[in-house]
């Protein structure tokens, strides 16, 4: 045979090879490509949303309400499908056929979560078609949703929720966590007593926890914190400046455009009350509301109901005891929790206890830890065993409030647990509903599981507000795309983080309180004109809006234009220490006491004012819930 | 006569012979090389693009990943650079611009910059460039930048950009 047959021969067995080998790397190429294609676009989704949110909840009054954050969450749900489908839109897929590839979009707040997911109707037992003379539905809106179709919507709350039993100690109760310290218990605690009680919690009477002095003096690791140090808090409006105190989340402004002094005896030295002034907050249209608290009536005594209520707002604004309250009431519920509570400690229900004795609780005693073959089960699932973070540890054992604690540990575990779980079975059950009818799916058959969330996207979950969304079934060559993306939400107002305190300077610029450049000397001292300790919270340092009586909208600066970002740790990062394990551990090794004071203060302050429906007991404190956050003036 | 035409046979098939050397051997080569150098460049597309992601999620330009990524790129079997460009979002300007709805402004950290400064903590609003470009070129690229008279060299082969959605965990 001749060499170039031989030749026409070989080109003839190995072209077709080649050719073939080239299509499937081409291919395998263009599905990687695509893979991180999709990456990108469902991370920018979700970042829209988390911007929608944020945006949303800054400029809302009412955004810690539920109702009102429910309504946020489903703005930034739509928000997500919206951008999704913008960045898909050049192959043709609409909303409506993206919404299907979502299996859940989970909304982690600070004492719980809410998942978005498609949901099967199953409504059964209504007459759905009944309407009334004019014609209206009676019992049901199709316009919502129909029986046996598929809706999208919120799912109920789910709280980061456990139960503990023992049966020798009596007790049958449930801790709620949160991101931070804060804790709820609800349950039986000993025989026949009920608790209802909520608080932050820190170890007590430790050299590194809250200490009581004498003179109801509290301490926290050297700073003193006094009833009489008040704080008289002030912001801008607008472009004027008015004396604020934040009440139960909400932010209450004097205005003192006339004056009628008299002097008032309130056990503690004695204070000046302006009879003229007046309180307004800012509502959701952006404008004053006056209509809150009633004017004080010079026809009445000072015991007169309305003017009590005028004399306390007055009071938690010119002499604000936030932060004092703060560490009193951390201190005194965490006694109770930790052994025996202080003379005439009451619950949140308002019933007396004498303490609850948890200081032996352990890790392993929870309704979710796991043995034997449970334990390889959940392996199995995917889901991570709450032994994988240890066999026995007691949970209020040393500083509850640092990151290594073995509190934080059990918090992160429960969290984590009931997150898994419960969005485990919100996309299988998704699964199971949707591919049920395949003859009305659009899109056929897709297999939707939870996929493997990394442990840095863990870490992000178990520690701030976040959108977490999964992208699954998408066809990228032979294979379907199974995504998720966590984004954090770091302007929230959900909760306080201990490393979102801003430190005041002299030169009228403010940083981060691991800033290097800090000390003794460029602190903004505390005096007359600017009675309050020279830390804020990061979110009063963001543009606001303000709708004049005209109609004329505002925007401004709470904290005033003339404040801005130092470069060394805001606008830049180039002079921040690194603050090891956290912030409290930071803030415990520096020598400048000052720099304590002004950290300690402010998120004392900060924390004791913020929304938190679980302090509020409606049968003690009625539907003002304000009343809770006021007993102390 | 006879030896002539003999002799420009034999030339024809030495031809032949050389021309299907070079089809049988050149062209598997080439396909093959070029498939490689296809996926080499999705792996660096990749290192890439998840790095920029990480950075983009944590708001933290740490030096191991920094690090990892440039073993990810070795690892390809080719030479990179890489080049980071930071631009970070300056604010302080809205505050004091009279227009109500005043923006902030941008200002540059270089690749040098940004490289001695590690780890860079970056807020949200900052935007990073990850570049990697190939010094020189490969074997495949030189043949046919020989074959085409294509001098170019040092061209970016994958790049990717972001804004930093989160402020890092201190």
């Amino acid at each position: 045979m001749k060499l170039s047959n031989l030749a026409i021969i070989f080109l003839i067995i190995i072209f077709p090879i080649i050719v073939v080998l080239s299509e499937y790397i081409n291919n395998r190429i263009e599905i990687a490509t695509t893979e991180l294609e999709y990456n990108t676009k469902l991370i920018d989704a979700t970042y829209d949303a988390i911007k929608a949110y944020q945006i949303n909840t800054v400029n809302n009054a009412f955004g810690d309400v539920t109702n009102s954050k429910i309504s946020d969450i489903e703005d930034a749900v739509n928000v997500f499908f919206n951008s999704l489908t913008n960045s898909f839109n050049y192959t043709g897929y609409k909303a409506s056929i993206m919404k299907q590839y979502v299996p859940a979009i989970g909304f982690t707040l600070y004492d719980g979560y809410y998942i978005y997911s498609p949901f099967e109707n199953k409504l059964t037992g209504v007459d759905i078609d009944a309407k009334d003379s004019d014609g209206n539905p009676i019992n049901y809106d199709q316009g919502y949703s129909k029986p046996e179709e598929i809706t999208n919507g919120l799912k109920p709350y789910v709280y980061y929720s456990v139960r503990y039993i023992n049966t020798s100690e009596n007790w049958d109760f449930v801790i709620t966590y949160t991101l931070d310290n804060y804790i709820t218990i609800q349950g039986n605690i000993g025989l026949n007593n009920y608790v209802y009680d909520c608080g932050y919690l820190y170890s007590v009477d430790t050299p590194t926890g809250i200490r009581k002095d004498v003179n109801d003096v509290y301490i926290f690791d050297g700073i003193e914190f006094r009833e009489s140090d008040t704080e008289e808090l002030k912001e801008y409006v607008g472009t004027q400046e008015y004396s604020y105190a934040k009440i139960n989340g909400k932010k209450y402004y004097l205005e003192e455009n006339e004056n009628d002094f008299f002097d008032y005896d309130d056990g503690n030295g004695g204070k000046r009350i302006n009879k003229k002034a007046r309180f307004f907050y800012i509502d959701n249209s952006g404008q004053k509301n006056y209509s809150q608290i009633a004017k004080y009536d010079d026809t009445k005594n000072t015991e007169y109901d309305r003017n009590k209520e005028f004399i306390k707002y007055y009071l938690a604004i010119k002499y604000n005891k936030s932060a004092y309250i703060y560490y009193k009431r951390a201190y005194e519920f965490s006694k109770a929790v930790l052994g025996s509570a202080v003379n005439n400690y009451k619950d949140k229900a308002g019933k007396t206890q004498s303490g609850y004795n948890l200081s032996n609780l352990n890790h392993n005693q929870c309704e979710y830890y796991d043995t034997g073959t449970r334990t390889e089960n959940l392996k199995k699932s995917g889901i991570t065993p709450l032994s994988e973070y240890g066999d026995s540890f007691n949970i209020f054992a040393g500083d509850m409030h640092l990151a290594d604690s073995n509190f934080n540990k059990h918090r992160k575990a429960i969290i984590r647990y009931v997150i898994e779980t419960n969005m485990s079975t919100a996309i299988s059950g998704f699964s199971s509903s949707v591919n049920k009818n395949l003859k009305e799916r659009d899109i056929g058959y897709i297999q939707y599981i939870m996929p493997k969330i990394s442990e840095t996207d863990w870490d992000i979950i178990q520690n701030n507000v976040c959108a977490i969304a999964f992208l699954q079934g998408l066809k990228i060559g032979t294979k379907n795309y199974n995504g998720y993306s966590v984004v954090a939400n770091m302007l929230t107002k959900e909760y306080i983080d201990e490393n979102d305190i801003y430190i005041l300077k002299n030169d009228n610029t403010y940083c981060k309180a691991n800033d290097s450049t800090l000390d003794a000397s460029n602190i903004k001292p505390k005096t007359t004109g600017n009675n309050y300790y020279p830390g804020i919270w990061k979110i009063n340092f963001e543009r606001l809006k303000y709708v004049k009586e005209d109609g004329t909208e505002v925007y401004y600066y709470p904290t005033g234009a003339g404040l801005l970002g130092s470069y060394t740790s805001i606008m830049g990062s180039y002079k921040v220490n690194e603050i090891g394990n956290d912030m409290y551990s930071y803030i415990h090794n520096q020598n400048d006491n000052t720099l304590k004071k002004a950290y300690y203060m402010a998120l004392g302050r900060e924390r004791w004012c913020s929304y938190n429906v679980n302090n509020i007991n409606y049968e003690l404190h009625g539907n003002n819930r304000n009343e809770f956050f006021l007993d102390d003036y | 006569m006879k030896l002539s035409s003999n002799l420009g046979s034999a030339v024809v098939e030495i031809i032949i012979v050389v021309l299907v050397a070079g089809i049988m051997v050149g062209v598997p080569l080439l396909i093959t090389a070029k498939g490689t150098d296809d996926a080499a460049k999705l792996a660096v597309q990749t290192a890439i693009t998840n790095f920029t992601n990480k950075v983009k999620t944590t708001g933290v330009l740490k030096q191991e990943d920094y690090d990892n990524l440039v073993l990810e790129l070795e690892a390809t079997g080719n030479a990179y650079n890489t080049e980071i460009t930071v631009q970070k979002l300056d604010e302080n300007p809205a505050k004091k611009s009279s227009d109500s709805k005043g923006s902030g402004i941008y200002y540059t950290m270089f690749d040098t910059q940004v490289k001695e400064s590690l780890p860079l903590k970056l807020k949200e609003g900052d935007t990073i460039t990850v570049s990697a470009i190939m010094k020189g070129k490969n074997w495949v690229e030189s043949i046919a930048g020989f074959l085409a008279g294509n001098a170019e060299k040092d061209k970016i082969v994958a790049q990717e950009s972001a804004m930093i959605t989160g402020n890092p965990v201190e």
